[in-house]
């Protein structure tokens, strides 16, 4: 078993090290790519293009309108009727329209009170929340800042009278660098991706050329020639995964040193034995390279898609909330954040652990059984 | 059939220093040859000596590197377009221009369309192609559903439909049954008869030079010899000493005078193999109503027979006929759906991972892992099959000298020429010494020297005790076996030895009167009318006869009275392609009409 | 009704074929379906029910009456009420929840005072744009609370302090539903990156096959074949594209304000240009697999990433920009959200038809003089 466990795995190695389009697409996928989208993913709300419609035109919401600016509104159009606004808010030109009624100056004066209006375009509804709620802040900051100058409200809190004081605090990345979330998930992604493609366009390819028969007239046991494909493709994939972390995302997006990088790596050994599992499973079925590229497009976005990385799980319907405990990357997910994010140790995550494992185990031992089925 | 007109221009082919390089290594060197109108032309080589690359830039759609060639009067790299309408072309491979899920019907169709054949001429054609080739009564069947020989069949008759005035057919017969290939040629010939079309065509079986007019032999990417076939053949035997007149021997001495390895060195396999332990007395092999279907196909149908140990059996038959699935079936690839195998006694499914140590197998295609060189694909069945270190290093040197393979070690497989290849992955499979040694085609598509080299290992193999099966499609390697299956439509028509099968043939069918005459046109439209199974093979003219004495004398007069000139009749032995076609037609007389 | 010969025996030739392999078939109607099925359920950008664990140190009234606030809304939902001091960090590490509130233990009697009391929020930011909602949520609910303190306050002691109000209101998806703008997003995606997927095989496998010969050595004009070629794959678009629109329409109930003729058209011409260009893939290269996978990265992840789909275009960056503004799948992007959401026709978008016209006649013409009748 040992020896010839051991000539194939010189194969597949062999192989791998061979094929020099191969290695270059996967170094590029391990560090540039995590690199590019690492800075290039942003989903905050920056330069929101904004209108102004001031009916009011005192020197009070003039005020209130200058201070709508830079980094969140980009003030692109003072509009001056409703069919005005309504054009611009139609072609898309802005996605926010601040309309300031007339009578503002006075209300506030006279009432203490006044309303103003925010109209954003609700097409794209996540940045359109977090945009109306700066817009709501900002209004606030300035009747506060209006209150001091009119000496009705002395600085200082004391004053204002009873009010509950949010104290946000964003745990484990507080600045709120979109670089390390994003980073992350890419290299799950990859991570995810390059584990079922690689072994399962290695076996698929054995098959189209006609090795595989070669291999199954010799001694060799079906599950030698799925282990020997499971442990070469897995390792790579594990020293490539090495490679992007302390190459790209410790070093250049400054992620902090939490966590225990030795329950790291065993997770990801864990994960990416039964991606391997899944794309092996893919080249039972398949008989060309065009079928399993098919088939991986719709396999992968699925695992992506449901595993809590774009979407939050806690939003999805019912149904769809048990189809996500079918990802394994749901698990890996979980666990790699906790370690590598929050410092999470091993009784933290031991659930996710034993989750992992036993999806893990039910896709190879279903992996290993069609193999002896399809090629015993 | 409509009459074409007919471009007078001569000759219709035209080709001068003609050259091709793919990112500058060449393909073809500076081929020069002409064709006459009504001219039958073979160019003969294995895969890889660049007739591909010729026909496709006769047929405009391949650039050249250097040289010049007019096609029916055009230049045709000046102009590919107005070539194109003037000429038929058939590519390579069985049928595979035809689209598998189109009925016959169909596909006919839609070359008639392509080609905007005017409504009356194209029913005309079709329904006379259709006749001739007896495809008519398939006509709602998809092509993907017929068998080789049909789609083959069916191809030729898309190729047909505007009835060129010039068709280039490359490798039309590679793999084709031989009742097919008869009715093939007949096609052409009828045509060249009748309409004084123009025939290009390209094959890696020399036997079949014969049927041509004229041949040119292709040997990386160069024109070796160039002539009539009998003329070849006869200025070759004047210096072969011995050996059988043949193109392979025409092929082979051209060669010589440029390669140095003119007789490879016989190097002796010491302890090959082992002897076996003769208490078990079965057969190497022993296979009883072996079935194998795919849905609603069978692919291989109640196939018996026997191997003795030590023998050299050969699997003849043509792509398709089931020869791959039965070896498949006993290496244990494939589960049969019914019958048994027995390989040295032992049941094959109860003692497999026994059995396997045993076995050595070399696949159809090249199967070796290309981005591999040779030693370490060697290395790696080594490893494989838990040979000892210093047994592998060993025997590594001695795999390599038997294969020629000395000083390309690091090489890697993907590079080395198709033959040398084959004498690779065979190395690989024997690595090992297993005493039974299954190869599916090994020298498909090889040169005749390789061919000639890998037949000799195979010698020294069964010399050393190894049981061999073999399975080819080239009917003149039968030779080379003790002992011969013929496959068709997955059923065996015959075992037997090579000269027994051949006899028993003769016996039933007769023997072959071979006419020449230089007005052979003529001759075949006159003697067809008295022997109806008159064929013309290239200029000559083959005459099937039980009593040929009488019939010799019959022909001389009938041509005499109509004074067409004989050069010579010749009495000659049924051909191992005649052979088979009695065999198939005698298993199933029904057969020869739906195939 | 024969107006081309050779054209039409083309385009029948491949209807058929299409039609019989039945695998094929099924792909090419099914997977569009699924993906959307898939997609539509499982992709929300919607930040919602998002388990809470309050630490409720007062244990009063009002305390209780401020943590209802929170979790009465529909984006909080209640996972752990404590009154002790707990390990509320260590859930979140956990990843059992993604917000922690502690709320201080004088709560009450400072608020009772006048004056200010600070209550904790911990979020989660392993994922920054969700931090950044549940942010702008809990800031959204505080200050509401605030108001109703600040006025009963006002009212009591009669001091007086400017006040804003902004009303918000979102045009277009007032209820700020994310399926609303990633239904039809996915409508102009899916129709982007599959049909062309189709037809990235359409003359590659007749190169592999070797049926390609009858067409380089016929006399068929190069437009001729591409145009028979072209039309069985852009009719599978339409179908595609009838389902999707179908399914938005009964399975997710988007709204649809516009014209469904003036959408059809859109999508007609935009389905020329994706499947031309999925056609051009096939056409320049030699094998299917590299045709497939280049079309997929091609296609598919620029679609999602630089069309406006998650990010409208006018806040990406320059370069993003740069890619948005070379994508067919942008101008229908704009395009397809005004039809559904605002209701818009020809009048606002007929530049962008203009454009979609460009693209598919330029892919079109690239195909016809990237086709050569030659190997090689």
């Amino acid at each position: 078993m040992h020896q010839r466990l051991a000539a194939l795995l010189r194969k597949e190695y062999l192989q791998f090290f061979r094929d020099r389009a191969l290695i270059y697409i996967v170094l590029y996928v391990f560090t540039i790519e995590i690199y590019v989208a690492g800075t290039g993913f942003n989903i905050e709300v920056r330069n929101y293009p904004t209108a102004v419609y001031d009916r009011d035109n005192t020197q009070w919401s003039v005020q209130l309108a200058e201070k709508f600016r830079l980094p969140y509104f980009r003030v692109t159009h003072l509009v001056h009727s409703d069919p005005e606004m309504e054009a611009l808010l139609d072609q898309g030109t802005v996605s926010l329209v601040l309309v300031i009624p007339y009578g503002f100056a006075r209300d506030l004066a006279e009432k203490n009170h006044a309303a103003v209006q925010a109209i954003a375009d609700g097409t794209l509804s996540n940045t359109a929340l977090l945009a109306m709620g700066y817009a709501s802040q900002i209004a606030q900051e300035f009747a506060l800042e209006l209150g001091e100058r009119l000496g009705r409200v002395v600085p200082g809190t004391e004053h204002l009278g009873p009010q509950v004081q949010l104290k946000p605090r964003v745990a484990y990345n507080p600045n709120q660098k979109a670089e390390w979330f994003a980073s992350l998930i890419e290299l799950f992604s990859v991570i995810t991706l390059v584990a079922i493609l690689l072994p399962a366009a290695a076996m698929v390819r054995e098959k189209e050329r006609g090795t595989i028969e070669q291999l199954l007239v010799t001694p060799i046991t079906p599950v030698e020639i799925m282990l020997a494909k499971v442990i070469s493709m897995a390792s790579i994939v594990l020293v490539a995964s090495a490679l992007s972390l302390f190459l790209v995302i410790y070093p250049i997006f400054g992620l902090p040193w939490r966590g225990n990088l030795l329950l790291y790596t065993v997770a990801t050994a864990l994960y990416v034995f039964s991606a391997t599992g899944v794309g092996l499973l893919i080249a039972t079925v398949c008989r060309t390279l065009p079928q399993t590229i098919l088939f991986l497009l719709m396999v992968i976005p699925p695992i992506l898609f449901l595993s809590g990385s774009w979407t939050p799980e806690e939003a999805l319907p019912t149904g769809m909330r048990m189809v996500t405990y079918l990802s394994p990357l749901k698990y890996y997910l979980t666990i790699a954040y906790g370690i590598l994010l929050k410092g999470a140790g091993f009784w933290q995550l031991w659930q996710h652990f034993v989750g992992l494992t036993v999806l893990g185990l039910l896709l190879f031992g279903f992996c290993a059984l069609r193999f002896r089925r399809y090629f015993g | 059939m409509a009459t074409a007109t007919l471009n007078p221009a001569s000759p219709v082919i035209s080709v001068q220093n003609l050259s091709k390089a793919y990112r500058r290594q060449p393909a073809v060197r500076e081929v020069s040859f002409e064709l006459e109108r009504g001219e039958v032309f073979g160019l003969l080589g294995p895969d890889g000596a660049g007739k591909s690359s010729i026909i496709q830039m006769l047929t405009g759609v391949l650039t050249k590197t250097q040289g010049e060639a007019r096609v029916a009067g055009q230049d045709v790299f000046a102009d590919p377009e107005a070539v194109k309408a003037h000429i038929g072309y058939m590519p390579q491979g069985l049928g595979l221009n035809l689209y598998d899920s189109l009925t016959v019907d169909e596909n006919i169709d839609f070359f008639g369309d392509l080609r905007e054949v005017s409504p009356s001429t194209f029913e005309r054609n079709k329904a006379e192609l259709l006749q001739i080739t007896r495809l008519d009564k398939f006509r709602e069947r998809p092509a993907g559903q017929l068998s080789g020989g049909m789609r083959q069949k069916l191809a030729l008759c898309c190729t047909l439909i505007h009835l060129p005035e010039l068709i280039f057919l490359d490798e039309p017969t590679t793999g084709v049954d031989p009742i097919s290939r008869r009715d093939f040629w007949m096609i052409i010939n009828r045509l060249v008869v009748e309409q004084e079309t123009t025939v290009f065509l390209t094959t890696s079986y020399l036997d079949e030079a014969e049927r041509c007019h004229r041949v040119a032999l292709l040997h990386q990417g160069r024109i070796i010899a160039q002539g009539i076939p009998a003329e070849l053949m006869s200025q070759a035997s004047t210096e072969a000493q011995g050996q059988p007149r043949s193109l392979e021997e025409v092929f082979i001495q051209a060669l010589e005078p440029e390669s140095d390895a003119k007789a490879a060195p016989v190097i002796p396999l010491e302890e090959l193999a082992p002897p076996l332990d003769l208490e078990d007395a079965a057969p190497a092999i022993r296979v009883e109503a072996l079935t194998k279907k795919f849905g609603r196909f069978t692919a291989v149908d109640q196939v018996s027979f026997e191997v003795k140990t030590g023998e050299t059996f050969g699997f003849l038959g043509p792509n398709g006929a089931g020869k791959t699935t039965v070896i498949k079936m006993l290496t244990g690839i494939l589960p049969p759906t019914g019958g048994r195998a027995l390989i040295a006694g032992l049941e094959l499914r109860a003692a497999r991972q026994r059995i396997k140590a045993e076995l050595g197998y070399m696949s159809q295609k090249f199967s070796l892992y290309g981005d591999l060189t040779v030693t370490e694909n060697l290395r790696l069945y080594g490893g494989i099959y838990r040979m000892a270190a210093a047994d592998l290093e060993r025997r590594i040197p001695e795999i390599l000298a038997m294969a020629d393979l000395e000083g390309r070690e690091d090489q890697f497989a993907q590079g080395l020429p198709l033959g040398i290849r084959q004498r690779l992955a065979l190395g690989c499979a024997i690595l090992h010494r297993p005493r039974l040694v299954f190869l599916d085609e090994p020298t498909s598509g090889v040169d005749p020297r390789a061919r000639r080299k890998f037949w000799q290992i195979i010698g020294q193999l069964a010399a050393s005790g190894v049981t061999i099966l073999v399975s080819t499609h080239y009917m003149d390697e039968a030779q080379h076996c003790q002992r011969l299956a013929l496959m068709h439509q997955g059923r065996l028509v015959a075992v037997g030895s090579p000269e027994d099968l051949r006899q028993q043939a003769e016996a039933a069918t007769g023997r072959i009167l071979d006419v020449g005459s230089p007005a052979f046109r003529e001759a075949f439209l006159l003697l067809q009318e008295h022997f109806p199974q008159a064929a013309l093979h290239g200029s000559r003219i083959h005459i099937p006869s039980q009593q040929p004495d009488q019939d010799r004398e019959r022909i001389q007069q009938l041509l005499n009275q109509a004074r067409l000139p004989v050069a010579q009749i010749l009495d000659s032995p049924l051909s191992m392609e005649d052979t088979f076609i009695h065999f198939i037609q005698a298993a199933a007389p029904e057969s020869g009409n739906d195939l | 009704m024969i107006f081309n010969r050779r054209l039409q025996s083309v385009f029948l030739k491949e209807i058929k074929e299409i039609y019989r392999d039945k695998i094929y078939l099924a792909m090419a109607l099914v997977v569009p379906v699924i993906l959307m099925i898939l997609f539509g359920f499982g992709l929300t950008m919607d930040v919602k029910n998002i388990p809470t664990a309050v630490l409720d140190q007062n244990r009063s009234p009002q305390s209780r009456e401020y943590v209802a606030r929170v979790t009465r809304s529909r984006y909080f939902t209640l996972e752990n009420y404590l009154t002790e001091v707990s390990p509320i960090d260590q859930e979140l590490t956990e990843g059992k929840i993604r917000l922690g509130l502690i709320i201080p233990p004088n709560f009450d009697r400072t608020l009772a005072l006048g004056q200010a009391s600070e209550v904790q929020a911990l979020i989660d930011g392993a994922f920054p744009d969700r931090a950044a909602t549940i942010r702008s949520y809990l800031e959204a609910i505080n200050l509401e609370f605030n108001q109703e303190l600040t006025s009963r306050w006002h009212l009591a002691t009669g001091q007086t302090v400017p006040w804003i109000e902004v009303e918000t209101r979102a045009w277009f998806n007032s209820d700020l539903e994310s399926k609303n703008f990633i239904v039809p997003g996915l409508l102009v995606t899916n129709l982007f990156f599959y049909p062309a997927l189709l037809a990235s095989i359409a003359v590659v496998r007749e190169k592999e096959s070797g049926s390609i010969f009858n067409i380089y050595c016929s006399p068929i004009r190069r437009w001729e074949y591409v145009t028979g070629k072209l039309l069985p794959y852009w009719g599978i678009g339409l179908i595609n594209y009838v389902m999707i629109y179908l399914l938005s329409d009964f399975l997710f109930d988007v709204p649809f304000r516009g014209s469904f003729l003036f959408l059809t058209l859109a999508a007609a011409i935009y389905l020329g240009a994706s499947t031309s260009l999925g056609l051009l893939m096939s056409i320049l290269f030699k094998t299917q697999v590299a045709a497939m996978l280049i079309t997929t990265v091609a296609t598919m992840i620029p679609a999602f990433i630089y069309s406006g789909f998650f990010i409208a275009v006018n806040s990406m960056g320059p370069e993003a920009q740069f890619m948005a503004y070379i994508l067919p799948a942008t101008y229908f992007m704009e395009l397809v959200r005004g039809v559904y959401l605002k209701g818009l026709g020809l009048q606002v978008y007929w530049p962008n038809l203009l454009v979609l016209l460009l693209f598919a006649a330029g892919f079109l013409s690239l195909c016809i003089h990237k086709l050569q009748k030659r190997v090689g």
